[in-house]
């Protein structure tokens, strides 16, 4: 488990990455060398992007369901907080999505969703423009509620 | 960075998660500064490991593909349990 977080495909075991680029939009993967590795730097990006909106989400989330439970949130603020969440969450789905199709589109099928999932995702949320906007969003819907939210002691 | 720092960030952040995991069972979902801390480590790496491979100096090793799918994977189900909470709440 140590030594985590290395990428890699499996048509790139131990090969140097000698290339960048990052977008849906990057030419077209051929079957050997640096394409395959540009594939690689392109779902290092959409990880990165999806962790950010998964953490943007989470923090005001756990904040709202803890105080919650500890009764400390008003009717008007639960009020004001939970659609702001609820609209994040929706947002972070759209990420997963849009996450799931930059990597199917670069060739890599680790970390995507279920098909059964993918079905379900809308036709706009299917490119790393699409995973940045929502990402975005989230980040923007996290901050509203945490500006809401009381403050820990 | 050099390749030893990468490893000993990369160390580092599997501890974090590996930590994370039983709290966030335990109370239906990570602190909120743990996972900060987690997802700003792995960003780093990320942040890293691009910049080496811009150097043309990373090395890429396939069985590190499952660990940081697993990483996204706890996250998205504390996030999911949050969420459920939340629209019951």
């Amino acid at each position: 488990m140590k030594r985590t977080f290395f990428y890699c495909l499996t048509l790139t075991l131990c090969a140097p990455l000698v290339a960048c680029t990052s977008g849906a939009d990057s030419p077209a993967p051929s079957p050997s060398g640096p394409v395959a590795e540009t594939s690689a730097v392109i779902a290092l990006n959409a990880d990165k992007a999806l962790y950010a909106a998964e953490a943007a989400y989470n923090a005001p989330a756990h904040a709202y369901v803890t105080a919650d439970a500890k009764g400390l949130l008003s009717a008007s603020v639960k009020a004001q907080v939970k659609p702001l969440l609820v609209d994040a969450y929706n947002g972070v789905v759209v990420a997963r999505c849009a996450h799931s199709f930059v990597k199917l589109a670069a060739g890599v099928v680790q970390g995507v969703l279920p098909s059964g999932d993918l079905d379900k995702c809308p036709a706009t949320a299917r490119s790393q423009a699409a995973l940045d906007n929502a990402k975005a969003e989230v980040e923007g819907l996290s901050a509203q509620a945490s500006s809401l939210l009381p403050k820990p002691k | 960075m050099d390749k030893a720092k990468l490893f000993d960030m990369l160390d580092k952040a599997g501890d974090f998660i590996e930590a994370l995991a039983p709290l966030a069972i335990a109370i239906g979902g990570p602190t909120v500064g743990k996972v900060i801390d987690v997802v700003e480590a792995v960003d780093d790496v990320v942040e890293n490991i691009t910049a080496l491979a811009k150097e043309g100096k990373a090395v890429l090793q396939s069985n590190d593909v499952d660990a940081i799918d697993a990483a996204l994977s706890r996250i998205r189900h504390a996030n999911d349990a949050l969420n459920a909470a939340i629209q019951a709440s």
